[in-house]
């Protein structure tokens, strides 16, 4: 629950607007009720011979009503869409500054593509929680309130018995359902658990699945847990759909107590007939107002668990501290790495005792298998994360001296998979730097050799990339990151296994233009797959976190023995 | 109106609690009429005929059972109505994984089976509605209001006239406003939809956007596209909600114009109050099944769309040939391609009029740039794909004419992914042989070098991997295959490249196990490592789905034909 409170705080600036759409949402239903009991005081008026005369305002009430129900609720349901897009922007914001600093450290348990997109959901639900939480009972209670002054006027004791079952439609039978349906949803994420694994079996499993002739043993296991989810649902909806028979069951009890007492105040005479008709059409007319609760209750625990999801990633602390982090003007940019010990985890060293040096305008090739610690050493780099102990200087500044904008507008990365937003080539190079002159573009573009499959394109530059955009080749979406790196002027390039998703082909050609690109700048190049080696100034092996070998390629492939061994498995494959 | 053949036929799966929800909606309306009607009478006897509560307690005792009955039905008819949906839920479930085993993973790319996922999970869901919501309500807006003005009619037939003229308008204006709205949708639904995900996009590419410095201004860009959405989507909605405006005021006005009618009659004696009472009583239920057609009108285009998707995935033609022969693997045995051609799209041969003859023990290598059609031979081998021509002969059977239980039986596939399913390390062995004893599930782990390994995890080997266990190596999971392989024990072993993308250690320590697997086996092996080439009995050499040249690696090196070529370019050197 405070984690709801903690999401309404947010919508805070909303209280206004959202107070008036109630109200508009409170009009509305006050005119559905005003149309039928204004009509039946009106027919049974009638019924006595009333002249018409006397009718006629009833008349003009009954069309008033007829029309301002239909307008008021276009205007609310306007008005509720509205809130609800100004508050998906809002939601949008605030997650997103949230995890901003975060990032990439925050965002490393979303490396399934799934994860991440469950989140955004998470975010853009809770647009919902005024519609669907926060409004439904404040016009109940608007309603209520209503029924009872209205009613009030005619018999105090009819105004308690259409309150306490107003109530009872409103409150009483969404918990009783409630808490039938306890248990079931619990299982019905167990279920639905189970079955979409199954489903992932079947759908990437499906070679094993044959060839293994599990085929009759899964089909049967899926059939049974796919009946068992549907069955659960079944209940769920059934249990829901309980809510609407009871409330209309709780108006009949209302109609019926209604009757029963003000029967007798009529023939007594406290009450006419006339206020009878009038009392039985209100009594039906005013239920609508409590038919949308049980579904809110449901929103608002769907908001809940979404609630937590999210605080869960945004309350984690930031994994560097910035507060120290000021200067912005470094002279040198050679690197040292002293004594560094990290984990991302505690008790669990990913990087041991790492102690090298690159100096300015080197090219350096860091080597090793997977896992042996490469792409650690360019995250504490970047500083995406601090190091456990040890220390790492650009020339003779400690990494977290300085400020982290513009270290990182020092050092530029291209690794296996490059990010393009959806957009035009133009804007995703805009990254880069504001006010790209002609010039600057056609000079990078032409330096990663991609001019001329740009200028085949028929919007050029302005061709749209990503989702609903062309689909760039391999090839191409690495040349295209090396560009916009290039834009960015950086110091030190670093380049993580860049081309290990492109044929050989590409590979040798973009292998070629990074040295030609990275002439004085300082060239770090990580791969596991061993070619051209000598063109480096200097080879850095790794294995299981440790640095095990330092020094010029030519010297260090005779004499390094886990390199030779990673040599000469390599030469075994023929193709 | 959202109406689908195929999905209607689908009805047919749930045709007693269809029948039964539509009935019960029948009775539950019959209910309504009849406690309204005793209201009328109730509310008259004391109003005009100055009855005291005495003489009507009958009435209410009626109306109190009437009520109570309606309540009841009601929820009868809740229940059948989502049992429709259940049903269909459980064939249709049952049908896409049936079809998925028929097509085979050939026809699978990883875009269609992640498609294929979604479907069996969410998808399947968006029918709900429409089978338990939708349908019914679309039959239910023509029976009721029908059924309402059968009882009306015969009352006050001024009434009955209002009623019966406003119905139909609604529908109409409904269709008009709704293509408008979906016209204007279809223009905005390029940029709504790079609108709506620019949010997602943003967060994908968060690391990038701090990477180049970007990320604290992309506050305002999301704020100002949010607000763009907002403008575009409002615009598209103010058109749509004038739908159901239309409906609402036809509704209101129409009754409110019901009532006046009935007051200028009712002063003029006209019409009897019990009458006219009753029929602003029932008014509103008249319109009710019309504006709830309203609003689960979107469900009815989720379920057609939905469906589209199901659909295509069913009625793709997939064969399923199962033959009736056992296969016979105890003997030596030949497996001969006779002419066998096949192709992907129907015009070009993937395999091309291909001819070999295999003898069982023998080592084969294949070899050939991608695409010349080494994967398409082990489909057809796999009975994943049938050829377009020629045959497959096992011992001169067509293998077409053997049951898929016994061909199996006898072939291990090493892929380069392995999938290892979300059960216990014990459970993903045994699925090669379901009758290892417990002595021979740990001799298979020994030979895949996993023993240490099992032995430090606290549930040994019932601990469970998978998707959602623990996390395994690449080298690991392929140890567990090579011990499936054990297990299984095959004459046939087809390998595709299962040690590639390995560290280099691990390679050689699992090909040295993956050659131990092959003694005295049939094995052929689409090749990528030297030593392979070098033992192999017969290297078949594919080019654009023909074998252009066989024979031993230093037979093929002195022909200095495609094979030398291949081979030269790669390693520079001899």
């Amino acid at each position: 629950m405070k984690e709801f409170i903690r999401l309404l705080k947010i919508a805070e600036n909303f209280k206004w607007i959202m107070a008036f759409t109630a109200l508009i949402g409170f009009l509305t239903i006050g005119s559905s009720i005003g149309l039928l009991m204004v009509s039946a005081w009106l027919i049974a008026k009638a019924a006595l011979h009333t002249p018409l005369a006397f009718l006629q305002v009833s008349v003009v009430g009954v069309r008033f009503f007829g029309i301002s129900r239909g307008v008021l609720r276009y205007s609310e349901r306007l008005l509720s869409h509205n809130t609800t897009f100004k508050l998906l922007a809002k939601f949008r914001v605030w997650f997103y500054e949230a995890i901003e600093p975060l990032a990439p450290a925050g965002l490393a348990k979303f490396r399934s593509g799934d994860l991440l997109a469950r989140i955004v959901a998470d975010v853009e639900n809770l647009e919902h929680i005024y519609i669907r939480i926060i409004y439904p009972p404040i016009v109940a209670v608007g309603i209520i309130l209503l029924m009872y002054f209205i009613f009030g006027f005619f018999s105090p004791i009819i105004s308690i018995i259409i309150v306490i079952t107003l109530l009872l439609a409103g409150i009483f039978v969404p918990i009783f359902t409630k808490r039938i349906g306890r248990n079931l949803g619990k299982q019905l994420v167990e279920t639905r658990t189970k079955l979409n694994i199954l489903t992932i079996d079947l759908t990437q499993g499906l070679t094993e699945l044959i060839v293994f002739n599990e085929r009759e043993k899964f089909e049967k296991e899926y059939k049974r847990t796919s009946r068992k989810l549907n069955y659960l649902q079944f209940k769920m909806f059934f249990i829901d759909g309980l809510n609407e028979s009871l409330i209309t069951l709780v108006m009949n009890i209302s109609l019926l107590f209604t009757m029963i007492y003000a029967i007798p105040e009529v023939t007594i005479g406290n009450l006419t007939g006339i206020n009878l008709a009038v009392l039985i059409v209100g009594t039906m007319s005013a239920f609508e107002a409590v038919l949308p609760i049980p579904t809110m209750i449901h929103n608002l625990e769907t908001s809940i668990s979404s609630g937590k999801r999210i605080f869960e990633i945004i309350d984690e602390k930031s994994t560097i501290d910035e507060t120290e982090s000021k200067k912005e003007n470094i002279s040198d940019f050679s690197i040292k790495f002293n004594d560094v010990n990290f984990g991302y985890e505690q008790n669990k060293i990913v990087l041991k005792n790492a102690n090298f040096e690159i100096k300015r305008n080197e090219k350096v090739v860091i080597v090793g298998q997977s896992g042996s610690g490469k792409s650690t050493i360019i995250n504490l780099l970047f500083r995406f994360w601090d190091v456990n102990s040890g220390k790492i200087l650009f020339g003779n500044e400690n990494v977290k001296s300085i400020n982290l904008d513009y270290l990182r507008s020092k050092v530029a990365i291209v690794s296996q998979n490059s990010h393009f937003f959806n957009g035009t080539i133009l804007q995703n190079l805009q990254l880069a730097k504001d006010n790209l002159t002609e010039v600057e573009i056609q000079s990078v573009l032409e330096k990663v050799k991609i001019i001329d499959k740009i200028n085949s394109l028929p919007e050029k530059i302005n061709t749209w990339v990503g989702e609903n955009g062309i689909k760039l080749s391999g090839g191409e979406k690495q040349r295209l990151a090396i560009a916009r790196m290039l834009l960015k002027d950086a110091e030190i390039l670093v380049f993580d296994e860049p081309t290990a998703n492109l044929d050989s082909l590409n590979e040798k050609s973009i292998f070629e233009m990074i040295f030609e690109v990275s002439a004085n700048k300082t060239l770090i190049f990580i791969t596991h797959r061993l070619l051209n080696l000598e063109k480096f100034d200097k080879i850095l092996v790794m294995k299981d976190g440790e640095i095990i070998g330092n020094g010029i390629p030519s010297e260090i492939i005779k004499t390094n023995s886990h390199l030779i061994k990673l040599l000469e498995s390599q030469n075994q494959h023929i193709w | 109106m959202n109406f689908d053949k195929k999905l209607l036929f689908l009805l047919k799966k749930a045709k007693i609690p269809f029948i039964l929800t539509i009935s019960l909606g029948i009775m539950v309306s019959l209910a309504t009429i009849s406690s309204t009607k005793l209201l009328a009478i109730i509310v008259n006897s004391v109003f005009l005929e100055k009855k005291i509560l005495q003489q009507v307690l009958n009435l209410i005792l009626l109306f109190a059972i009437v009520a109570s009955a309606k309540s009841i039905l009601m929820w009868l008819k809740t229940y059948f109505s989502f049992k429709i949906s259940e049903n269909i839920k459980n064939h249709l479930r049952e049908i896409l994984s049936s079809a998925l085993f028929d097509k085979g993973p050939s026809n699978l790319s990883n875009e269609k089976s992640g498609e294929i996922s979604n479907i069996l999970t969410e998808g399947i869901n968006k029918l709900e509605a429409y089978f338990s919501s939708y349908l019914p309500q679309v039959l239910f807006s023509t029976i009721i209001p029908i059924l309402i003005i059968a009882f009306v009619f015969p009352i006050d037939w001024i009434s009955g006239l209002v009623l019966f003229v406003t119905a139909p308008l609604i529908p109409l204006f409904m269709i008009l406003i709704g293509k408008r709205a979906e016209n204007l949708s279809k223009r905005q639904w390029k940029t709504l939809n790079f609108l709506s995900s620019h949010f997602f996009d943003v967060m994908q590419g968060l690391t990038t956007l701090k990477l180049f410095g970007r990320s604290k201004f992309q506050t305002k860009k999301i704020s100002e596209i949010s607000e763009e959405f907002r403008q575009t989507t409002i615009g598209v909605l103010k058109v749509a909600f004038l739908s159901a405006l239309a409906l609402e005021l036809l509704s209101t006005i129409s009754i409110a114009m019901v009532a006046v009618e009935i007051g200028i009659r009712l002063i003029f004696d006209k019409v009897e109050f019990v009458d006219g009472f009753f029929v602003l009583l029932i008014a509103p239920e008249f319109y009710l099944p019309l504006r709830q057609l309203g609003s689960s009108f979107h469900a009815g285009i989720d379920g057609v769309t939905a469906s589209k998707s199901i659909f295509a995935v069913l009625d793709e033609n997939t064969k399923n040939i199962n033959g009736n022969v056992v296969c016979n693997w105890d003997e030596d045995f030949t497996i001969e391609m006779r002419n066998l051609s096949f192709s992907y799209d129907g015009k070009t041969n993937v395999i091309d009029n291909l001819n070999i003859k295999i003898n069982s023990g023998s080592k084969i290598a294949i070899v050939g740039e991608s695409g010349a059609g080494k994967s398409t031979f082990f489909n057809l081998l796999l009975k994943f794909i049938y050829p377009n021509s020629g045959e497959i002969l096992f011992n001169n059977q067509k293998i077409s004419d053997l049951t898929k239980q016994s061909w199996y039986s006898g072939i291990t596939y090493l892929s380069q992914k392995p999938y290892l399913f979300y059960r216990t390390i014990e459970e993903n062995l045994k699925i090669s042989n379901e009758n290892a004893t417990e002595q021979e599930i740990r001799q298979a782990i020994e030979f895949a070098n996993l023993t240490e390994f099992v032995n430090s995890l606290p549930n040994g080997i019932n601990t469970i991997i998978g998707e959602k266990g623990i996390n395994l190596s690449s080298g690991q999971i392929q140890r567990i295959a090579i011990a499936r392989a054990f297990l299984k024990k095959s004459r046939l072993i087809l390998l595709d490249e299962p040690t590639a993308n390995l560290d280099a250690e691990i390679e050689d320590e699992l090909q040295s196990k993956i050659n131990k697997l092959s003694e005295n086996k049939t094995v052929i092996t689409i090749a990528h490592r030297l030593n392979t080439v070098i033992s192999a009995d017969f290297i078949f050499v594919f080019e654009k789905g023909k074998i252009v040249e066989t024979g031993t690696h230093q037979f093929l090196l002195q022909q200095k034909g495609k094979y030398f070529e291949y081979f030269s370019n790669y390693r520079g050197e001899l």
